[in-house]
């Protein structure tokens, strides 16, 4: 009997236990454009449904990002996906394209927010977000970042 | 004459019958070092674990959530300084709602961390993840870590128990529902 409610427990453990991992976290593009992808992986037991959103952000002189509503007059953001389905222990590739309309540098985030199951019954719904950060650059993409930060203020090495 | 020829021929046979040996007894030709190029990407990630898909509000006098251990893992380039993470509602007026316009507010929410003392979920975001967690909706209990050499590759382990508190006696009975976001940057 013991054995049984164990069994209970150590299923019960892995049908709730999830786990999201997203990749690549940063990308770089030059010339005011940039064709790119992150992955989010569903390294979870139960399907995922995936959702993103795109997001202007700015940064402070301490490094951090102020995250914005995405300023349409500047950039223009095609996600080839905006949603997706992830089944279990398997992983998605989000595809997207920014064009940047102004010379100054586009920063740009998108958001998958990840949640297991579609609507909770009762309670909470969980939802996990880890944003994919995208440094577009007017001239060349190399060190757009490390230019960036540069040019807000954030001291090397912080 | 003749004897010279001979010997000319001789002589000829000898040299023909060294360039037959002698390359065999010559040292070994050694080619050019050739090299090849090795690379191995080792691209940023963050993976969070643990979060269940839904939480539920059980017991009195104050409601609870079981605990939620979350654990945070990432790889981070040498450039990043910092990982965050936060709790929020997106609309913290109706962190829970019942769908008939009665609401429970992120102020009624608690959270604590770690066994922590509870705080309320009307805080404001870590900056790192301002923009994304909600102004007023955010639960005072994430995690902030300083990325060093030390811990460019990590992982936080984190426990979180949610409360509801001052919940109004006229709130009508019903099933109460909401989404729990957790963001997770690092800068």
């Amino acid at each position: 009997m013991k054995i049984f409610w164990l069994l209970i427990l150590v299923l019960s453990s892995a049908v709730a236990a999830s786990a999201q991992t997203v990749g690549p976290l940063l990308a770089e593009g030059g010339k005011g454009r940039a064709r790119g992808e992150f992955v989010v992986t569903n390294n979870g037991v139960q399907p995922m449904v995936t959702t993103v959103q795109a997001m202007t952000f700015k940064l402070s002189p301490q490094g951090e990002s102020i995250f914005l509503p995405l300023d349409t007059n500047n950039v223009v953001v095609k996600l080839l996906e905006t949603s997706a389905k992830i089944g279990a222990k398997q992983n998605h590739v989000f595809a997207y394209e920014v064009q940047c309309m102004s010379q100054q540098p586009c920063l740009v985030a998108m958001l998958p927010r990840m949640v297991t199951g579609l609507h909770t019954s009762e309670g909470l719904q969980i939802g996990i977000i880890v944003p994919h950060s995208i440094y577009l650059c007017a001239d060349r993409a190399k060190d757009c970042r490390k230019r960036v930060r540069l040019a807000a203020g954030v001291p090397a090495g912080q | 004459m003749n004897s010279l020829k001979r010997y000319a021929v001789i002589a000829v046979a000898f040299i023909l019958t060294l360039g037959v040996v002698l390359p065999a007894d010559a040292q070994a030709i050694v080619s050019s070092t050739a090299s090849v190029n090795l690379s191995y990407v080792v691209g940023e990630s963050i993976t969070v674990t643990g979060a269940p898909p839904t939480l539920t509000f059980s017991g009195a006098p104050f409601p609870a959530t079981g605990t939620m251990t979350i654990v945070t893992t990432w790889v981070l380039a040498a450039t990043r300084t910092h990982i965050d993470t936060n709790l929020f509602f997106a609309t913290p007026t109706a962190a829970l709602t019942d769908g008939a316009g009665d609401n429970i507010p992120s102020s009624q929410v608690f959270a604590n961390f770690n066994g922590s003392a509870f705080s309320a979920c009307n805080s404001n975001p870590a900056p790192e993840v301002t923009g994304i967690a909600t102004v007023g909706g955010t639960c005072n209990v994430g995690f902030g870590v300083a990325i060093t050499s030390a811990n460019r590759s990590g992982s936080n382990s984190s426990a979180f128990v949610l409360q509801l508190q001052g919940l109004s006696p006229s709130l009508p009975a019903g099933t109460y529902t909401g989404q729990l976001s957790i963001v997770a940057g690092a800068n």
